[in-house]
């Protein structure tokens, strides 16, 4: 029975998630999402704007801007709806396909124009780096750490089938050739002319450039490559990691992919693309991988891990979940590498994400085993690992005033930025900017959004730019056919408990962290006992035994202050704080649920509240 | 509908002033990165399948390649940041790539770049390779509309 409801709740799930494409056939919608608040991120509440299978949210980021964020819709209610167990209301507001459009084009514009901008800044951070690395006579070569040095001995056979096809392609010499080709080219290069990206002004976005630093990271990098290859280096000890067995057909799609991968590498070499180095390096390190992995008859993949690897805690009690989630992922991603081996081409981005799900399940194994912190690989799973490389000796002069010119971009770039998307909490705040993109995105503007959406909210002179009040304007200002909410995690998942256990055992257990059989302490949570999010009459009651808890948990900080730097004492005066509201019957804090994956089928199905006659 | 509102406002106002006095000033989502690093270790991809992945790739190469236009600037610059676009998606091979020559493809497109623009970008990124300029006049089909 339980089984039973479980499926409904999640085929209610599937359904909602493919209505925007049902809705498409009688017209579009528009979702205004308001999602309760939580401690830490937004104790507020945050807004978001649903179109289609796109949400599009205002975030608020160091240092004090406001950027647009895209998220897909799963995504969006699994980060905040289970991870951060907060409700979301959806109001429903019916639009045409026109008018939809419009609205898509405007916020997907916006996000691409913020998204270059912050690419530039980057882009200039990397530069400061570049010219600080010259003056101090060496660059940090990414991927070239994964070769051994030059002057270590070894020759690697995998490598040298690929420098004979490459020569036999284009020449005995062509190695040298280029080599010396590239060198000419870093003489010629003018640390004067430094062709930096100039301060964002205009709606338009920012107009590529290929700065001085970045063209000669570019050069060193490919004369590091190329010598490489010239070489036959082999890779460095530690640069691999070892993985699942081979299946019987895993011989031939690791077959393939290598055949598909020194194909591309011999074209790249060939290649006029100004940054072929990076490709190239990496590009050989994985076809000795995979190379060991034929010998091996298991897969064997290139270490993933960046130098500067942020890393978690040992966590026993989540361990083995993350394991469990790990492996499914590798297991998936060696399926969709196996049924596209065929296509004769190497696909890099599915590649990385089996090599990046083989890396994190190594890690996670090895740091148990080791007892240690282990290390996180975060978005970008190309492997990078550096190594410093001599650089000719240049004037000081032009490049001391090249870094300084570098610095005095950051700064103007910045501050650009911030003039045009600062963040205010009153004034340009997540439910300001997404009404002033509404209203921009039609040619007439306000008038326009007024009679194209039948409703508009003003936010000069309101109390609008509070999430929770934006949600109630927009029910009343604008013609809302549905509301919908979609419960939090814990609600959803209390309601499961309900239906299946005795509803006073279930009560009891759930009302606090010490017994939940749900919850698991995250590092983020403040130090709390009850949760009053369902608790309205015991609220201050409650409120006032975690405040009790918040100050004893700061006094124990106190003490172990030398010892954990400072972490119980900032749980525990988050805790005390954080619990204030909760004495005026108002929750903010609702715990927070990392640990549930997003692979695990655990979102709530979202329940009508409304269906309204309008639209 | 009036009293909902009412009592809305009420109750945002006395958390928003409560949190405002006592927490963090912090309305809205504050995200110090795109994602927390508590669940980092298992995937982080936001696309929840492969498809999604390459349409996402080839919007951005499409968005940037039409911008290009608009704005202008160097080649060998515009290049070198489709060599950036393409390693936030993990891509360090773009050139072998069929998705980014659709891509490009249909930001000359959108652009409503000329035959005669379309075709000196074809023979500046795509050379003679059939595959690749057949996939970008695929995605210039597809949008010059």
């Amino acid at each position: 029975m339980a089984a039973l409801r479980r499926l409904l709740a999640l085929g209610a799930t599937l359904l909602a998630l493919v209505a925007p494409a049902a809705a498409g056939e009688l017209g579009r919608r528009v979702d205004y999402l308001y999602i309760e608040a939580n401690e830490g991120g937004s104790s507020g509440g945050h807004v978001a704007l649903g179109l289609g299978d796109e949400v599009f949210h205002f975030e608020h980021r160091s240092p004090g801007i406001l950027v647009l964020g895209v998220d897909d819709l799963e995504h969006f209610r699994y980060r905040y709806g289970v991870r951060e167990n907060r409700t979301i209301h959806v109001s429903r507001i019916p639009v045409s396909e026109e008018t939809y459009g419009l609205l898509v084009d405007r916020f997907r514009r916006r996000h691409f124009l913020q998204t270059r901008h912050l690419d530039v800044m980057d882009g200039l951070e990397r530069d400061r780096v570049t010219l600080e690395q010259m003056r101090a006579g060496a660059l940090l070569i990414e991927a070239a750490g994964l070769f051994v040095a030059p002057e270590a001995p070894g020759f690697d056979p995998d490598l040298a089938a690929v420098r004979s096809r490459v020569r036999a392609v284009y020449g005995e010499d062509v190695l040298d050739r280029r080599i010396e080709q590239l060198h000419t080219r870093l003489g010629e290069l003018d640390p004067a002319a430094l062709d930096l990206p100039e301060p964002p002004s205009t709606e338009l976005p920012p107009v590529p450039t290929y700065s001085f630093p970045q063209r000669y990271r570019d050069l060193v990098t490919a004369v590091a490559a190329l010598e490489i290859l010239r070489d036959a280096r082999p890779l460095a000890p530690g640069a691999l990691v070892p993985s699942l067995d081979f299946r019987e057909a895993d011989v031939v799609v690791a077959e393939r992919l290598s055949d598909a991968l020194s194909s591309a590498l011999v074209r790249l070499v060939g290649s006029e693309r100004p940054d072929s180095g990076g490709a190239l390096l990496v590009g050989m390190a994985r076809l000795t991988a995979l190379a060991e992995s034929l010998r091996q008859n298991r897969w064997i993949v290139v270490d993933g891990f960046p130098a500067d690897a942020a890393t978690a805690d040992s966590r026993p009690d989540v361990e083995d979940e993350l394991m469990a989630s790990i492996t499914a992922d590798l297991a998936r991603t060696r399926e969709r590498l196996a049924s596209r081996s065929g296509e004769g081409e190497f696909r890099e981005a599915e590649f990385a994400s089996f090599e990046a799900a083989a890396n994190r399940l190594a890690e996670l194994s090895r740091a148990r085993a080791e007892g240690r912190e282990r290390r996180i690989l975060g978005a970008s799973v190309v492997p990078s690992r550096p190594a410093p490389r001599a650089v000719d000796a240049m004037d000081p002069s032009p490049l001391a005033r090249g870094l300084e010119t570098v610095r005095a971009r950051q700064e103007a770039y910045a501050a650009a930025f911030k003039r045009r998307w600062g963040y205010n909490l009153v004034t340009r705040n997540c439910v300001s900017e997404i009404f002033s993109e509404i209203d921009a995105a039609f040619p007439g503007g306000a008038q326009e959004s007024l009679a194209r959406l039948g409703g508009r909210i003003d936010m000069d002179g309101s109390l609008n730019f509070i999430p929770a009040v934006s949600a109630a304007s927009v029910t009343s200002a604008y013609p809302v056919a549905e509301r919908v909410e979609v419960p939090s995690y814990r609600t959803w998942r209390k309601e499961q408990m309900y239906e299946r256990e005795n509803p006073v055992a279930v009560f009891l257990r759930e009302s606090n962290t010490l017994t939940s059989a749900m919850y698991r302490h995250n590092a983020d949570d403040s130090i709390f006992v009850f949760f009053t999010d369902d608790a309205v009459l015991a609220r201050p009651l409650l409120g006032a035994l975690n405040l009790a808890v918040g100050l004893a948990a700061s006094a124990v900080g106190l003490v172990t202050l030398p010892a954990d730097g400072g972490k119980t004492l900032w749980a525990g005066l988050k805790g005390a704080v954080f619990s204030l509201p909760e004495l005026f019957f108002q929750n903010i804090r609702k715990g927070s649920f990392g640990h549930v994956k997003r692979d695990r089928p655990a979102r709530a199905a979202p329940l009508p509240i409304e269906v309204l006659g309008g639209g | 509908m009036r009293d909902d509102r009412r009592l809305a406002v009420l109750r945002a106002l006395a958390v928003f002033l409560l949190s405002c006095v006592l927490a963090l000033p912090q309305g809205c989502s504050f995200s110090a990165s795109s994602e927390s690093s508590s669940d980092s270790s298992a995937s982080s991809s936001k696309s929840s399948s492969p498809g999604s992945a390459e349409a996402q790739y080839k919007s951005d190469v499409r968005e940037y390649t039409a911008a290009y236009v608009k704005t202008g600037g160097q080649f060998d610059a515009f290049r070198r940041g489709l060599g950036d676009i393409a390693k936030k998606h993990n891509i360090t091979n773009w050139e072998d790539n069929t998705i980014t020559y659709e891509g490009i493809g249909e930001g000359l497109g959108e652009a409503k770049a000329s035959e005669l623009q379309f075709k000196a970008y074809m023979d500046g990124l795509a050379g003679q390779d059939t595959s690749k300029r057949a996939a970008m006049q695929k995605g210039y089909d597809d949008k010059k509309g």
